[in-house]
């Protein structure tokens, strides 16, 4: 007994002992063991037209019957002949039952669908039973009468099919024949089946004839280990056709003579051996004679036969005929070609073509659209674009490939809205073709063309619907005015049903003129589905929107905050400190005047036509915190989430190569984006960890000489501490700061990083003498006083360094630069040691003194690092196969930077496609509060702070997610007064390491989904006869769920999707 | 992240029994109720007279093949305390395949018999195919075993012990199967010197974190990691080729978050073993993260140290925060890691991006019974197949790991959990943990008896072999 049981027991135990209890609710009854796949039945009144013409002397009979006629009275549409006539015996309108595939149980549960129920196939044993059909049934399928289920077991290798009356039926005892797989020769076919499809069931003007004997039309089989995909007589199990794949991956249809491997037994002997009563029971668990073991054996001809090999050849995992039955697609797991087969009037398949999705990747899943018209946006179905036909394959790299077959190529669902908005062939929106020059770029950061589902999950199943009235139909109850078009339901690993417009029929065919009107995600088709609303409102205040993701568009959730250290800045300076874009905004005051606020140009009271430009693709942006930091991390992840690497690592140090390198064998360099020039900052221990941070046998040694500014320690062997100490005392007392001079997936080779003046001027010195100089206005910066107060005092003791203007190789290749020159290290500041004349911000370790576990963090160099704590630090970072060094993709985006300098190339252009250069140049007009000083007598007056508006420098920087500013990145100072900006100075920055401007997104696409129980793994998505989807569920999320069911209307798409459960 | 000196993860408690009365959790809750069933009734015996049989199998928790594959190791818990001791055996593969030879060709049962249930299996008593002589006894509760070659050819086992608790190591004559581990006798026990229980041989540094579980030996790199079930830790055991006794050289502490009190390290498995700079990726019970490690030997000599490079989580399939056993593909491209909640079987592509770093996202998933615990890959000309241990179930589920199916469900006994197998020998031999059987399966591709247990080794017995 589990624990869990235990628990049960005492539980009920202890219940019966304190009395009854009247409102405890009765446990959940879990009838359903892992179900994957769903064939329907439509069961119940038939009129037996016999030659199509109702009569009422015609009998009236309990009957299965092709599932074209539960799918027709779902519309409302009474099958020719089956309608209620005068004199004659009424019809009892059929219900659709759901036969539910239970494979590691060798069964088939049957749901009455109207119920939501779970029928009983034993009422003799407790419980709610099911049918056993078969061992390690891997589909289940109709055939075309409606009256017969046909499973494809994977333990057997054969067919089972179930006579599906006897199945509904509560008083009839389940009908199962079995059916083994023969070539139009004779030989059995021994192959394990993987999938399986059958030709379409008649039409609803057939209903009306009496079950056949045995079940009816084809069945499509697909066989991995065998390559190929079989065409069975559903009546027989007589191949009359297959379609082989060969090595070279392409496709041929055969007469069906297929030469599989045996896969489910074949050499004789153990029977004759084991004599009676052999161990069937040990594969069968419970299923009906599914013979494991004598399944063909002994006919199998020679003993010993070849094992199936994996020899490159696609392996046909899964299938799907066209809704018209006029095509069949294969997909296999190792191939990323899509088969399609062209099958004439009786299913059999004629012709062979291929299309190939990009990349390497396999493809597990497939469902196709049918022919659809596409475009329009009239609330009604309707097509302005022509008509094309969509095949959806999950691929291997976690998206849902979108596959043309009308014109045959793949289309990209990643193209960059930023670049479709000029686009007004609407064909193409409907299909932007993989390949084709004219096809816009692709969104950076995206794995291939397909779609991706949100965080990475992967996709497991598609299906489609169509939601909505054709043009011309009456609408009584105004459901044009909701969800119009045709979708895909995309289920995932993550339990959840994603939907996918496929064509919006109540929304613009293309871009709008109007800023806002329109989203690119919403015109293009095979986008995932905006849940939100309101996207393109405009504001009507200053102020921000709750931040409710699913309400209005792209915008901040507060103000832009900047976050300014006093020891660097003195806050009444903080102006002078690069900040982002703000424009003019205008309100009414409560005394009912206008009242002009400075507002972001991300938020969400910017100029519709500057919001546009910021966030040009809904789909990029997500409810996230992004912090803009001058040398800052490459990482902002914690311990609980792993977007793009902890922001502190362990590594090792190594000097074998005569170059100092930092070693980290989990080469995670190239992933972190590492450039040269970067810093690598030697963490060391926390002393206030006591030796948490250091291995077995170290110590978190800080030295007695260390000043206040460095408050880490580094870790030494105990019985080498104060050896150590001695010996790397000045290591020890820096601030173990470094260059990253090259850059390699597994380690970096670190050079001493001279500290440089932070106000050099950005196109660098002219002279020691403008540095020391520029040193005392780095000094000031940090006092609150006006320029004129300041301009006479002396530097304070001990921060008279001195400072040469000098080539700095420490840094990337530009001017001279502000360096503090030294003679030993007691000229330099606290925490800087003299390494060849300067200062820098450590010397280069001896391996002695960090021998063991190393931790350490990689910032960005001279740089400010823009990291969104979902979207991390983008960069097109690769690493080089043949030299393990790090070097930029050339396939990479423009869009895929984190690093924004203080200065860049001038913009080249200024609209919402113009990503090249980035970051670029420019002049931007700018909005700010401003205190105003007059300078009277000698001295700075204040007066009001006053708005002002005017045309500054900036840096534009554009990453997928926005676009924006950063103005002001150097200032030539103040002259009199603080914020005169009337200095002369040469250019300069007056950033300090750790300035972080920082806010908060949202708004952004916030997929649509169906919300249901939570599901563990729905594996596969079927939409039944009446028009409801059916989601099987495999998964366990809690003890004592072993799967379930799950019913929603994708036509009730306005209204919750209604799901029901069933378990 | 931080790391733990083993000082601080010192087991306080009676070294002989777990410290807390934790059942074991990779053996799940029927271990529970017999481990409380045996601790209240009492002290376990300790006299001669309750030594364990050294030809019989007790509640199996470990398997390993000699990389020969001709020697199979057994390791028995003793979880209800019924002996005074566990026990490693060794069986005699060709003696195994000779008796199922002989079973399935010509129906020669030997000295075994048809089983009574299932007489297509063929029963035999483990002194049909156990080298009696080599028997060694250890520690109680102990959890795994894996084998390590050494330079001259000679092979070691490593065999955690949660009731020591502690890493027993045994040196095996790989041509007769004879263990040694310094004890006397005609059973010997292992003695101290092979028992590593304390940091760097110096109890002053710390002692083996609590609990001990799954182990990974890489013979070519000279180590062994251990998980530690209840402490979210790591040990690093140094392991020379020379055949100089190993090391207990270092122990990660805080690998994985706490889960109603106890973080837990399960699976341990490399990516590529063997290979230079090889990652080892652990699993943990209490949370949904697999953490990634390596092992740094310092360029001037000394003793190798743990470094932790990363870590992700199994979050695509949620909630996912039970993994069990984990092994890799032969290439390292894809890791098969058994979750328990829900049930899956997650296929991780572990192959290189092109940062260099290993992607290490999910690619597949598979449904599996409940209570899954272990796994091991086999490839006998087919493609790879994972066999996953359905602990509840008593059945070995057979996945094709590219198709995502399952080829079959094996009925093997109560309580499979210790998997071995032999590709060159086409069999998969299981340990049932509640029978206290080995069951041996034929994985012939093609065969008939494909996937079919072919022979049992044991009696089951309900309860152990002293019930």
């Amino acid at each position: 007994m589990t624990g869990q049981k235990l628990l049960a027991v005492c539980a009920a135990l202890v219940g019966a002992a304190s009395g009854c209890a009247p409102d405890v609710s009765p446990p959940d009854i879990r009838n359903l063991d892992r179900p994957t796949a769903v064939a329907f039945a439509c069961y119940g009144g038939l009129r037996i037209t016999g030659d199509g013409t109702a009569d009422p002397d015609d009998e009236v009979i309990t009957s299965a019957q092709p599932l074209s006629s539960c799918a027709a009275r779902a519309d409302d549409v009474i099958p020719p002949g089956q309608e209620d006539l005068e004199d004659g015996l009424p019809v009892t309108a059929p219900r659709t039952y759901g036969l539910i595939l239970e494979p590691t149980r060798g069964s088939v549960a049957v749901v009455d669908s109207q119920a939501g129920a779970v029928l009983d196939a034993d009422p003799l044993t407790p419980g709610k039973n099911a049918v056993p059909i078969g061992t390690l049934p891997v589909s289940l399928v109709t055939d075309a009468s409606g009256c017969y289920a046909v499973a494809a077991n994977a333990g057997t290798c054969d067919l089972s099919i179930l006579d599906v009356a006897s199945a509904v039926d509560p008083f009839a005892t389940p009908a199962i024949t079995h059916a083994q797989v023969t070539t139009p020769s004779g030989e059995v076919v021994l192959a394990r089946p993987q999938a399986m499809v059958a030709s379409p069931g008649l039409a609803a003007d057939q209903v009306g004839q009496v079950c056949p004997d045995t079940s009816t039309g084809l069945l499509y089989v697909a066989y991995p280990g065998c390559h190929a995909v079989a065409v069975i007589e559903a009546g027989t199990g007589t191949i009359v056709s297959a379609i082989e794949l060969s090595d070279d991956g392409t496709a041929q249809v055969t007469a069906g003579e297929l030469a599989c491997a045996a896969e489910c037994g074949a050499r004789p002997g153990l029977i004759a051996a084991a004599g009676p009563g052999d161990d069937a029971g040990a594969v069968d668990a419970g299923a009906v004679d599914a013979g494991a073991i004598d399944a063909g054996a002994i006919d199998a001809g020679p003993g010993d036969p070849l094992p199936p090999q994996d020899d490159g050849a696609p392996r046909p995992v899964a299938l799907t005929l066209t809704p018209d039955g006029t095509q069949l697609y294969i997909v296999a797991e190792n191939s990323p070609r899509l088969t399609v087969i062209d099958l004439d009037a009786s299913g059999v398949p004629t012709t062979a073509a291929q299309i190939a999705v990009a990349g390497e990747v396999g493809l597990t899943a497939v469902a196709a659209t049918g022919t659809l018209d596409m475009g329009g946006s009239l609330g009604r179905l309707s097509g302005t674009a022509g008509q094309f036909d969509f095949a959806y394959a999950v691929a291997s790299d976690r998206t849902v490939r979108v596959i043309d077959t009308r014109h045959g190529f793949e289309c990209d669902t990643q193209v960059d809205p930023r670049f479709a908005r000029a686009v007004v062939d609407l064909a193409k929106l409907q299909c932007f073709p993989v390949g084709d020059p004219a096809t816009p770029p692709r969104r950076a950061g995206a794995r291939s063309p397909g779609i991706q589902l949100p965080a990475g999950v992967a996709p497991l199943a598609v299906a489609f619907a169509t939601v909505g009235l054709e043009v011309g139909e009456e609408d009584p109850d105004g459901i044009a005015d909701g969800t119009v078009g045709h979708f895909a339901f995309i289920t995932a690993s993550n339990g959840v049903v994603y939907v996918v417009t496929v064509d919006d029929d109540a929304y613009p065919d293309q871009e709008q003129s109007a800023p806002l009107s329109t989203f690119m995600p919403k015109v293009m088709a095979h986008q995932l589905r905006d849940f939100g609303n309101s996207r393109g409102e405009l504001a009507q205040a200053c102020s921000s929107p709750a931040a409710d993701p699913i309400t209005f568009g792209p915008r901040l959730v507060s103000d832009v905050a900047q976050i300014i250290r006093t020891t660097f800045v003195a806050p009444e300076k903080g102006p002078l400190l690069p900040g982002l874009r703000q424009l003019s905004c205008t309100e009414e005051d409560t005394g009912g005047g206008q009242t002009e606020i400075p507002v972001s140009e991300l938020s969400f009271a910017a100029p519709a036509g500057v919001r546009e430009a910021a966030y040009p693709d809904l789909a990029a942006v997500s409810a996230e915190t992004w912090r803009i930091i001058w040398e800052g991390p490459l990482s902002l992840d914690t311990t609980s989430n792993d977007v793009d690497g902890q922001q502190i690592r362990a590594g090792t140090l190594d000097e074998s190569g005569g170059d100092i390198e930092v070693i980290d064998n989990g080469a995670p360099f190239c992933a972190m984006g590492v450039e040269p020039y970067d810093i690598v900052s030697l963490v060391g221990c926390n002393p206030q960890r006591g030796d948490l941070d250091c291995g077995i046998g170290e110590t978190c040694y800080t030295h007695p000489d260390t000043p206040a500014e460095i408050t880490s320690g580094m870790c030494l062997p105990v019985e080498y501490a104060d050896s150590l100490g001695a010996t790397c005392r000045d290591l020890l007392i820096s601030r173990r700061q470094y260059t990253v001079v090259d850059t390699y997936a597994d380690h970096l080779t670190l050079a001493p990083r001279r500290r440089v003046l932070r106000t050099t001027p950005i196109a660098g010195c002219t002279s020691d003498a403008q540095c020391e100089d520029l040193a005392v206005v780095a000094h000031n910066l940090t006092l609150s006083g006006h320029p004129v107060d300041l301009d006479d005092q002396p530097p304070e003791e001990g921060t008279d360094y001195q400072w040469a203007c000098a080539p700095d190789p420490s840094r990337a290749p530009g001017p001279d630069r502000c360096q503090m020159a030294c003679v030993d290290s007691t000229g330099c500041e606290p925490g800087y040691a003299c390494v060849g004349g300067f200062c820098t911000e450590g010397p280069l370790p001896d391996p002695d003194c960090a021998a063991g576990l190393l931790r350490y963090q990689v910032r960005v160099g001279d740089a400010f690092s823009v990291i969104g704590e979902k979207t991390g630090f983008v960069h097109n970072r690769v690493v080089d196969p043949a030299t393990g060094q790090c070097i930029d993709d050339p396939d990479g985006s423009a869009l895929n930077i984190a690093r924004l300098p203080l200065s860049a190339p001038a913009c080249v252009g200024d609209g919402i496609d113009d990503v090249s250069p980035n970051p670029c140049s420019t002049t931007v007009s700018h909005t700010a509060t401003e205190q105003q000083f007059v300078f009277e007598d000698g001295r700075c007056v204040g007066q009001s702070d006053a708005i002002v508006t005017r045309d500054v420098p900036a840096i534009r920087f554009s990453n997928p997610v926005f676009t924006f500013h950063l103005i002001n990145p150097v200032t030539t100072g103040d002259a009199e007064c603080r914020g005169d900006g009337a200095g002369t100075l040469p250019p300069h920055p007056v950033v300090y390491t750790g300035y972080q401007i920082s806010f908060d997104t949202t708004g952004g696409l916030f997929p649509m989904f169906v919300a249901t129980d939570a599901m563990a793994y729905p594996l596969t998505i079927t939409p039944g006869p009446s028009g409801r989807m059916w989601v099987l569920d495999q998964g366990d999320r809690s003890f004592g769920v072993r799967g379930q069911v799950l019913l929603f209307s994708p036509a009730a798409a306005d209204d919750g999707f209604h799901p029901v459960t069933i378990r | 992240m931080s790391r733990h000196p083993l000082a601080r993860l010192r087991n306080q408690a009676n070294p002989r029994v777990p410290s807390e009365v934790q059942p074991a959790v990779g053996l799940p809750r029927t271990l529970s109720v017999i481990l409380a069933t045996a601790l209240l009734a009492g002290c376990p015996a300790s006299s001669e007279e309750v030594q364990p049989q050294r030809d019989q199998i007790d509640f199996p928790s470990g398997l390993a093949l000699s990389p020969a594959q001709d020697l199979l190791f057994a390791v028995s818990a003793n979880s209800n305390l019924r002996y005074s001791s566990g026990l490693v055996s060794v069986f005699d593969a060709d003696l195994i395949d000779s008796l199922i030879d002989g079973w399935l060709d010509s129906g020669d049962p030997g000295p075994c018999q048809p089983d009574g249930t299932s007489p297509a299996v063929l029963a035999c008593d483990e002194s049909d195919a156990v080298l009696s002589d080599a028997s060694v006894r250890i520690g109680n509760f102990a959890t795994a075993i894996a084998v390590q070659t050494l330079d001259s050819g000679d092979l070691r086992l490593f065999v955690p012990v949660r009731g020591d608790p502690s890493v027993t190591w045994i040196d095996v004559d790989p041509s007769s199967g004879e263990l040694s581990c310094g004890g006397s006798g005609s059973l010997p026990e292992c003695d101290e010197a092979h028992r590593l229980t304390d940091l760097r041989g110096d109890a002053s540094l710390g002692t083996v974190v609590d609990e001990p579980f799954g182990v990974f030996v890489d013979s070519q790199n000279h180590y062994a990691l251990v998980s530690h079930l209840t402490r979210g830790a790591v040990s690093l055991i140094d392991t020379p080729g020379t055949g100089d006794p190993p090391v207990l050289t270092d122990a990660a502490g805080g690998l994985f978050a706490s889960n109603g009190g106890s973080a837990g390290a399960t699976g341990i498995a490399g990516r590529v073993p063997g290979s230079a700079a090889d990652l080892i990726y652990v699993t943990s019970r209490s949370e949904a993260r697999v953490q990634v490690l390596y092992v740094k030997r310092p360029d001037g000599g000394g003793l190798p140290f743990l470094v932790p490079a990363d870590f992700f989580f199994l979050n695509m399939v949620q909630p996912s925060t039970d993994a069990r056993g984990i092994a890799f593909s032969s290439d390292g491209g894809r890791a098969f890691i058994v979750n328990r909640q829900p049930p899956m079987l997650h296929v991780v592509d572990t192959s290189a991006g092109p940062t260099g770093v290993p992607r290490n996202v999910l690619v597949g998933a598979i449904e599996l019974c409940d209570q899954p615990s272990n796994i091991a890959l086999a490839d006998t000309g087919s493609g790879p197949v994972a066999y996953v241990a359905c602990f509840d179930a008593g059945q070995v589920w057979a996945i094709d790991p590219g198709t995502r199916a399952v080829k079959a469900l094996i009925a093997v006994g109560r309580g499979p959990h210790a998997l071995a197998v032999s590709p060159d020998r086409n069999r998969l031999y299981v340990g049932n943990f509640l029978d206290s059987t080995i069951s041996v399966v034929d994985i012939t591709p093609g065969a008939i008896t494909e996937n079919h247990v072919v022979l049992r080794l044991g009696r089951p017995v309900a309860g152990g072999k002293g019930e």
